[in-house]
């Protein structure tokens, strides 16, 4: 009984109380947004239209902080293990999914599952391990149909970095592939579904927009009388490799996550994650690149960056929230080695700022919310908010 | 041959390919003179001819021009030019080409400089040469450019103080006060990048202290006047028009014009870091900074896709091996100014970042070569230097088609292209109206790009700037006129009953269904082939 109210868990439910009011908020907000979103999530397997109800999505939000915290407490000793938890708390990024019903975030409860799964097994709670490897990894693979690729890549992955050791967890790889036969032949027997769910995530290059580029440009070098370079130059597998590479390095890029670049559902100006977290990520950037082991774990994490890049758009935040606790982590890096080193003046100035910056732009998130976020969306979108994808 | 002959045939040879990249065809690409090239080109034949601007203000230091204020440096540089070559295209913009080539020899003096290696700096000097951000404004007439060539003097001459020389202090101080002079960006840059250059490293600099005391004195006075015109003066007005604050998208998407009105300077400090943070998109640096081609397609970034990979490399070599504090600052501060400006990713008020990106990226190029050349497998490195040097040749051929074939097609209306042939159209015909109105708007989409026809018309016909500045102009509600030429928006409903007035207008002022057959006088079309003015005259 004691240990229940050990300071720690006491901290982590006032943090996750603030994620609470946050919440609150946001539905307050922009209230009527989440009942145009009472729209059915398209079930991947079956293909059939399931209604989701709400509590379940706020109930996946909080296993998620939960989630968060249980794998920064494998890594980070003591107290300090609640920074990851305060961080994901204080980022506006999966709230505002959340509070709109997305789908993307219940795959991130899956892969937190199945990343504490492994966990689990690495620190001999075996059975625990396996159990939530598998049910992680089955829900994860039945509700998505690029975790068929994407599962399998970050497996090998992370054994190959030897995070977890193949061996350990082979007879859970059995179960899954056995689990997953219904879905194989749900797959199979219904190829044109399937191919339509497919194309329906894969859209990287949907856009009519860029072949209609490829052609302009090839008309116009062709009449000024550039037809051989044209070929050479200007050809569409080119102008693809380009649009690819360029939405791969978009993804990247700090303003995407920590300004309003892209634009929360296309219409917030709130940022996914708080400026002043920059200052940790780039610190425990430059402490990831220093270390082999982070270094390949980091990199073996960029798979998770693959719903988004295949997506329409440059940047697609919804899928994109699978990243997010990587991003966390990072930053949590940073901060708690900040806070280490907070007696020598340049950190205690990178903290001071740090400290500011994010409580200033709290703040001020909080009162845009409250004032103006619905009517953004209103003049943003007209109604017209497609958060399915 | 003597090692430093050989040098200096590398650097002019250098020099020779970016004077070619930047003169050649430089009157027809850009497309056409656009409106601040024409008020500069005015403005300096007004001085040439009356020492007075067009508004009759003697020898001024803030050109009032369209209401924008325009600096002087570069109006005065414009003045012998204009007056060797005359009031054309190539008058107006030889200036900015000149500086743009100079540069090369100035930035390769730069890298020896800071980096203290030959090599880099050759890489750097043939880097600037083919830059398409260089080579882009230094093709038509920019304060810009002119600034960031003044700013590289400036720099060279501040880092060579530290050796010693008064001369050099006096240099230093005389060259970045111009360089304030001459472009807005550098008016907030200049000031903040040299005193915290100065104070993070003022240990070092003890040694030099009355050198530092004569750049400081020396800069002091000449800034003094413009310091003036920008609290008390007109200088200060433009700012007010540029900031942040007025920006599209933050009155209207962000702060949603007010409607709110709550915590608009904190939201106001949260986009300007959005904006800052922007400058180092991808897409600016890489993909369409320069804005060459159409809206949401693939163009041309400020810096060449290859040197994406040399990029990264030269940051990793930059705080390994040399002093980056300078480079650091320059960067960081150097995008400040643009960030506070009304607009997305400007790269004509970021250029001044360009030398400083340069010094990154040929740091990186040299450390790529010797990657490259560490390769112990033959074939390795032949393929490895086949592939990457096919890269460069694709990535060449695009940005010459961009710049070729497709900028002049795809962003004539933004250079106002088909102005100057309705301006030549109505000064041959002049004397056969009484009256020649031209409407201000155009645009193919919608009439939303003011056009500014008088000056094109002062410009082309050579107006006497001395009858300009003294004649009577009627002025009235969206109306301004001078000699026969009254620029107002048209409406056609009324317009078509006037007989013997020469119209010049949009499509969309000119409605092509309300127009007989006869009335036209002549079309206008742009690169694209879509139609831009009508030239009419109703007929009986």
């Amino acid at each position: 009984m004691r240990k229940i109210f050990l300071k720690e868990n006491i901290l982590f439910l006032i943090i996750y109380g603030f994620s609470l009011i946050f919440s609150a908020l946001l539905i307050r907000a922009i209230y009527p947004i989440q009942l145009q979103l009472q729209k059915p999530i398209f079930f991947d397997l079956i293909e059939l239209n399931v209604i989701i109800p709400y509590w379940l999505i706020y109930f996946a939000g909080s296993i998620n902080i939960f989630l968060i915290w249980m794998i920064a407490k494998r890594f980070i000793i003591g107290h300090l293990a609640l920074i990851p938890v305060l961080i994901y708390c204080f980022s506006p990024w999966s709230f505002y999914l959340v509070v709109t019903n997305s789908f993307y975030v219940y795959l991130l409860t899956f892969i937190l599952i199945i990343f504490q799964g492994i966990l689990l097994i690495k620190s001999r709670r075996f059975r625990w391990g396996m159990a939530a490897f598998i049910l992680g990894s089955i829900l994860f693979l039945y509700s998505f149909v690029l975790g068929i690729f994407i599962f399998p890549i970050l497996i090998t992955g992370l054994s190959l970095i030897k995070f977890v050791s193949f061996k350990k967890i082979r007879p859970a790889l059995f179960i899954i592939s056995f689990l997953c036969l219904p879905l194989l032949i749900a797959n199979f027997k219904n190829q044109a579904g399937t191919g339509n769910i497919y194309n329906n995530q894969v859209a990287l290059f949907k856009d009519p927009g860029h072949m209609n580029a490829v052609n302009v440009f090839q008309g116009e070098s062709r009449k000024a009388g550039y037809s051989f370079i044209v070929k050479l130059g200007e050809n569409r597998y080119i102008y693809f490799s380009k649009y690819a590479f360029f939405k791969a390095i978009k993804h990247f890029t700090p303003s995407t996550y920590f300004t309003g670049q892209e634009g929360l559902l296309k219409f917030s100006f709130s940022p996914p994650v708080y400026f002043g977290f920059l200052i940790p990520f780039l610190y425990g950037l430059s402490l990831i690149f220093k270390s082999p082991a982070l270094r390949n774990g980091l990199a073996v994490s960029f798979i998770l960056l693959v719903p988004s890049f295949v997506s329409k758009t440059l940047v697609n935040l919804n899928r994109l929230v699978l990243f997010e606790p990587v991003i966390v982590f990072v930053i949590s890096l940073g901060m708690i080695k900040i806070i280490q080193n907070r007696k020598e003046r340049i950190f205690k100035l990178m903290l001071f700022l740090t400290i500011i910056l994010v409580s200033v732009q709290l703040l001020v998130t909080v009162f845009d919310i409250n004032f103006r976020e619905y009517i953004r969306y209103e003049r943003y979108l007209g109604g017209a908010l497609q958060i399915g994808d | 041959m003597n090692k430093n002959l050989k040098i200096l045939l590398t650097v002019s040879m250098l020099t020779l390919i970016g004077g070619f990249l930047r003169f050649y065809n430089n009157t027809q690409n850009h497309i056409s003179l656009n409106i601040d090239e024409v008020s500069y080109g005015y403005s300096a034949y007004s001085i040439l001819k009356t020492a007075r601007d067009e508004n009759g203000v003697f020898m001024p230091l803030a050109f009032q021009s369209t209401g924008d204020y325009k600096s002087p440096v570069l109006i005065y540089s414009l003045v012998p030019s204009i007056a060797i070559f005359g009031l054309n295209e190539f008058g107006v913009r030889f200036t900015t080409a000149l500086a743009g080539i100079l540069s090369i020899p100035v930035f390769f003096l730069l890298l020896k400089k800071l980096v203290k290696n030959i090599n880099i700096a050759l890489i750097g000097a043939a880097l600037l040469a083919i830059s398409p951000w260089h080579i882009f404004y230094s093709r038509l007439a920019s304060e810009s450019l002119m600034s960031t060539f003044f700013l590289m003097l400036g720099v060279l001459f501040f880092l060579k103080m530290f050796e010693g020389g008064k001369i050099w202090a006096a240099g230093a101080s005389i060259f970045l006060t111009v360089s304030m002079y001459t472009y807005h960006s550098q008016r907030l840059f200049i000031p903040i990048f040299i005193f915290l250059y100065l104070l993070t490293g003022f240990k070092r600099f003890k040694s030099n202290i009355s050198n530092i005391r004569i750049f400081i004195l020396g800069s002091f006075l000449l800034v003094l006047p413009l310091f003036y015109m920008t609290i008390f003066g007109s200088a200060g007005t433009r700012i007010g028009m540029v900031f942040l604050s007025q920006d599209i998208e933050f009155t209207r998407y962000v702060i949603l014009d007010h409607i709110q009105r709550a915590g608009e300077q904190f939201l106001l400090f949260f986009f300007w870091i959005k904006r800052y943070l922007n400058y180092f998109q991808p897409d600016f640096l890489f993909f369409t900074g320069l804005n060459m081609t159409l809206p949401g397609t693939i163009g041309l970034g400020v810096l060449f896709l290859f040197e994406l990979p040399w990029l990264f490399l030269g940051i990793i070599k930059l705080f390994k091996n040399i002093s980056s504090r300078l480079i650091i600052l320059w960067i960081l501060l150097g995008i400040i100014p643009a960030s506070l400006a009304n607009n997305d990713q400007s790269s004509v008020r970021s250029l001044l970042i360009l030398p400083a990106l340069l010094v990154i990226v040929s740091l990186g190029a040299q450390r790529f070569l010797e990657i490259a050349q560490s390769l112990s497998n033959k074939f390795i490195k032949l393929g490895f230097f086949s592939f990457y040097g096919f890269f460069i040749i694709i990535i060449l051929i695009q940005a010459y088609l961009i710049f070729a074939v497709h900028f002049p097609i795809q962003q004539g209306e933004a250079f106002m292209e088909g102005t100057k042939e309705t301006v030549l159209y109505a000064l041959d015909n002049k004397d056969k109206y009484q009256e020649i109105v031209y409407d201000p708007y155009r645009g193919i989409e919608a009439p939303y790009i003011v056009n500014i026809p008088h000056m094109y018309i002062l410009f082309y016909s050579k107006y006497d700037p001395a009858k300009y500045q003294t004649e009577a102009k009627h002025f009235g509600k969206d109306t301004f006129g001078f000699d026969k030429f009254t620029i107002r928006k048209i409406d056609w409903r009324e317009d078509r009953f006037k007989k013997g007035i020469l119209f010049i207008g949009s499509p969309w002022s000119l409605p092509e269904n309300d127009l007989a057959e006869a009335e036209i006088l002549k079309k206008i079309y742009l690169g694209s082939g879509r139609l831009a003015f009508f030239i009419v005259s109703p007929k009986e």
